[in-house]
């Protein structure tokens, strides 16, 4: 049995400076004092290489560093500058002794809590001094102080230090823009974004603009949030802290005054994400606003670099809000997609029909938002939105379909595998022989679903492009007697006569027992046709014998042509 | 016909080593991995001021960046013993003029340098122009933490500058030598000599020399050291530094230095006897030297002047004692 711990604990690593006699390998100097034994070398080695330089001029600067290693596993690390030990960490009483304090999580461990750096940032104590060091941490008996980590119960929720950038919304968007840009990218391209000023501004728009990255992306995201002056490592981290504006980055935000400079143009298109920053207004604690921003980021990313959003995060309501404030967006965005595939007439008139399904069913609009973001056609979602508009049309409008129109539909019910609105847009087009094969090859679920598109609600008006007989001619024909059965009396003479006639022609005569009232309201002259088809025919159900007889004798004398023309 | 004026010109990267050929202009390294620009001073000036590279070894705790700290100050107050020359010192890179600044900082608040990070360290490249009997140099150096000199093997990452330089600086602290055994003299030259062949030296046809500097020497001086006290002659050698802010002026001409250095190396040799004599492993780096043909020189050395009190901060005024003296020995090395 597999049983979902509600707590994580990562591994740990301790890199300072120790006395020979506290040291692991027994000499004095910079070096692991503790790693859990189930680190590897490499990741040892690895960890080591970005922890062991830091900035002891100011010791009140603490050093956050977030990073992966090659194997994925996730770091986060702490580093300050701690008080002289002359005992256990320098015995010549140097000042610039530094602890660094890492944590170590798998990739799995780390989903677990939304790869939110900041969720454990704000969850754990780390190691501050020489004495807790030695007291928690030993390496020559493995022992070390577990660090556990909740699972949080929900996503983080919005960073309170959003609320200091509502003057400065514009640079905000750019900047998360941005940072989805670069940390979409290999670390390798060097595109970096420098934040500059106090230790605390500096954090506080750390945590906005991981808020503001989706969690699977944060994973593929590094930052350091202090690096001295002019000592930039190259491509190791994509967003990096430094006190002062000094060297060289991509973008460069004063934290402190939230003004953010862009080196060079970005080449992402920060409308959708601005647009629904500047509406926003944002309360601390409203989940529903952080829903909504949650949706609003989802489909900003969505839009912006083509991919397919989080269903997770995504609120249908504010699905449909979007959806509602970039129509326009979304409509050129669906008629590029659909004219890959489709005529450009086609494409055109589609794009319409899913605009208005959304708009007026509110259905489906996170599939046609995610068509739209992400040019990859639903064929399934699509051919269903097409059914649903030819039911919709008038029978004239249905007749008036154009055939490369109706062929564009055909390759959409083709491509979704949908044999209804295949079956259909052959009847349409005049295919009877394909569409009697497809009919054939329907699934009874597929056969009730065809029968909507005969509107047997309005058959009375004798208004339908298919006959409804045709639906007779199958081994699903009880499913449309069923159904007539309610409709019955609507039914015209002529209509009834095609029926009864398949059915015989199917051998399934004694579906006919529920037709039997409709025949009380037949005319002379489709009773006697129906008299003349079925007089050798011994299998019909008795009660719509009964049923012909009690007509005739109210009628009297059989239809003939000759009586009618004498008036008789 | 045409002359190529600017055929065979070379500079050597400050931050590699590496030897560029070029002709007409060039402004940055042109190695495969560095690329850094060179400094303007550096660049403009280095065939005026050629470059002098020092390579510091020793292990942790040794005081490399205590006399890279004594080393800057000294060297900013020598105008008053060669000011006659016309000396000057000058930083040519941003990270030495804020380094000269912290060093003035430190003085001022009797502060210790903090533990070197195991990194690769800040280059410092200063101009030193108008010496009596160096002329012009520019001293380029990187600090190196002591724990790079751990293994047998050092890591050459942390030390550009080891394999290309002919001569280094090797500090010993006698009474530390004297607590930990496993820092005695002979281990260090066993990684140095490890270190250089295994990246491809040939001892035979490039002699190497190094400077032995006996570190924390005002700790020789009193009978609390034991047998590692210092002869007589050499206390008064040690405390007779004629290039102290405490010494009275004199003018130190090119006659005047080349009698400095002579007595110098007359001196070295005294120490080569107490270290042989008095410090573990002495003997044995000497043999070892020997036997691999590198040339020797000694110097004593006392950076801070006393030992730091308890807080870490200087209890007497800093008087750093001989600091200039390791400096002119590799000088001498490279100059003649």
């Amino acid at each position: 049995m597999v049983i979902n711990s509600p707590q994580i604990q990562p591994r740990q690593l301790i890199y300072t400076r120790v006395e020979p006699t506290y040291s692991p390998k027994g000499s004095g100097g910079f070096q692991t004092y503790y790693a859990s034994p189930s680190l590897s070398g490499p990741a040892k080695e690895f960890i080591e290489e970005r922890v062991k330089g830091f900035d002891t001029s100011d010791p009140a600067i603490h050093r956050i560093q977030f990073f992966r290693l090659e194997n994925s596993d996730i770091v986060i690390s702490h580093t300050q500058v701690v008080d002289v030990d002359t005992k256990i960490l320098d015995s010549a009483g140097r000042p610039g002794i530094f602890i660094a304090h890492c944590l170590i999580f798998s990739k799995t461990e780390f989903y677990k809590i939304y790869n939110d750096p900041f969720w454990v940032l704000d969850q754990v104590k780390f190691v501050d001094n020489a004495q807790t060091m030695i007291r928690e941490y030993d390496s020559s008996v493995a022992k070390e102080q577990p660090i556990i980590i909740p699972i949080p119960l929900s996503p983080p929720s919005l960073p309170s230090g959003f609320g200091e950038w509502t003057e400065n919304l514009y640079e905000l968007a750019q900047l998360g823009e941005y940072s989805h840009s670069v940390i979409a990218k290999p670390v390798t391209e060097n595109n970096k974004i420098l934040l500059y000023g106090s230790p605390n501004a500096i954090l506080s728009c750390l945590r906005i603009l991981l808020f503001l990255t989706q969690p699977i992306k944060r994973l593929s995201c590094s930052f350091n949030t202090h690096i001295p002056k002019s000592n930039f490592p190259p491509g190791s981290f994509s967003i990096l802290g430094s006190p002062d504006w000094q060297g060289s980055a991509d973008v460069v935000v004063n934290t402190t005054t939230h003004q953010v400079n862009f080196m060079r143009p970005t080449l992402a298109n920060t409308d959708l994400y601005l647009k629904w920053l500047q509406r926003k207004p944002i309360l601390d604690g409203d989940s529903e606003a952080e829903a909504k921003i949650a949706t609003y980021q989802e489909w900003g990313g969505a839009f912006s670099y083509h991919f397919t959003p989080n269903r997770s995060r995504i609120m249908d309501e504010a699905s449909l809000e979007f959806f509602n404030q970039y129509v326009e967006e979304v409509k050129t965005n669906l008629l590029m997609a659909l004219r890959k595939n489709f005529s450009a007439e086609f494409a055109q008139i589609f794009t319409q029909i899913l605009v208005n399904f959304v708009l007026q069913q509110e259905k489906f609009v996170n599939y046609v938002l995610t068509f739209a973001a992400t040019s990859e056609l639903d064929a399934k979602i699509c051919s269903e939105i097409a059914r649903r508009w030819l039911v919709d049309l008038s029978p004239d409008a249905l007749a008036k379909l154009k055939n490369n129109i109706l062929a564009d539909l055909l390759r959409l019910a083709t491509s979704a595998n949908d044999n209804v609105l295949k079956f259909w847009i052959l009847e349409l087009k005049g295919d009877y022989k394909q569409a009697k094969i497809v009919l054939e090859k329907l699934s009874s679920n597929e056969y009730m679903e065809s029968l909507e598109l005969v509107k047997l609600q309005t058959m009375s008006v004798g208004t339908q492009i298919i006959p409804i007989s045709i639906f007779a001619q199958s081994k699903y024909a009880h499913i449309l007697v069923n159904q007539l059965e309610n409709y019955l009396m609507g039914i015209s003479d002529e209509d009834f006569c095609d029926i009864v006639e398949a059915l015989v022609d199917q051998q399934q005569c004694h579906l006919l027992e529920t037709l039997s009232p409709r025949v009380a309201m037949l005319e002379n002259k489709y009773l006697t046709h129906l008299e003349n088809k079925l007089k050798r025919n011994v299998s019909l159900p008795v009660i719509f014998q009964t049923a012909m007889r009690e007509r005739r004798k109210v009628l009297g004398r059989p239809y003939s042509v000759l009586n009618t023309l004498i008036g008789k | 016909m045409t002359f190529s004026f600017f055929k065979n010109k070379s500079i050597l990267c400050p931050y590699c080593l590496a030897e560029i050929k070029y002709a007409g202009e060039i402004s940055s390294c042109e190695g495969r991995e560095c690329k850094k620009p060179f400094p303007t001073m550096y660049y403009k000036n280095h065939r005026q001021a050629p470059p002098f590279f020092i390579q510091m070894t020793g292990w942790s705790q040794v005081g490399k960046s205590a006399y890279l700290l004594a080393l800057t100050q000294s060297l900013q107050k020598m105008d008053k013993f060669w000011g006659s020359n016309g000396f000057t010192i000058m930083a040519e890179t941003e990270e030495t003029m804020r380094y000269m600044q912290e060093v003035a900082i430190m003085e001022k608040n009797g502060s210790i340098p903090s533990a070197t990070q195991l990194q690769l360290q800040q280059a410092y490249i200063m101009e030193l122009k108008n010496m009596p009997r160096w002329g012009n140099r520019t001293v380029v150096t990187r600090d190196v933490a002591g724990e790079a000199f751990a293994a047998l093997s050092f890591p050459l990452g942390y030390m550009p500058y080891f394999m290309h330089v002919p001569t280094t600086l090797m500090l010993f602290s006698p009474t530390d030598i004297e607590q930990d055994p496993r820092q005695q003299m002979n281990f260090l030259m066993m990684g140095f000599i490890n270190t250089l062949t295994a990246n491809g030296h040939d001892f035979t046809r490039q002699q190497r020399n190094i400077v032995v500097v006996i570190s924390k020497a005002d700790q020789l001086l009193d009978r609390r050291s034991g047998s590692q006290e210092l002869s007589e002659e050499l206390k008064d050698y040690l405390q007779a530094d004629l290039f102290t802010s405490q010494a009275s002026c004199s003018l130190a001409d090119n006659v005047y230095m080349e009698k400095y250095m002579s007595e110098l190396k007359q001196k070295g040799l005294k120490i080569q006897e107490y270290v042989m004599k008095k410090v573990p492993g002495g003997s044995q780096f000497v043999a070892q030297a020997k036997d691999y043909g590198i040339r020797l020189d000694f110097c004593l050395l006392s950076s801070l002047g006393g030992d730091p009190g308890p807080d870490k901060k200087m209890r007497v005024i800093q008087s750093p004692l001989r600091v200039i003296d390791p400096l002119l020995l590799a000088l001498d090395y490279q100059s003649f």
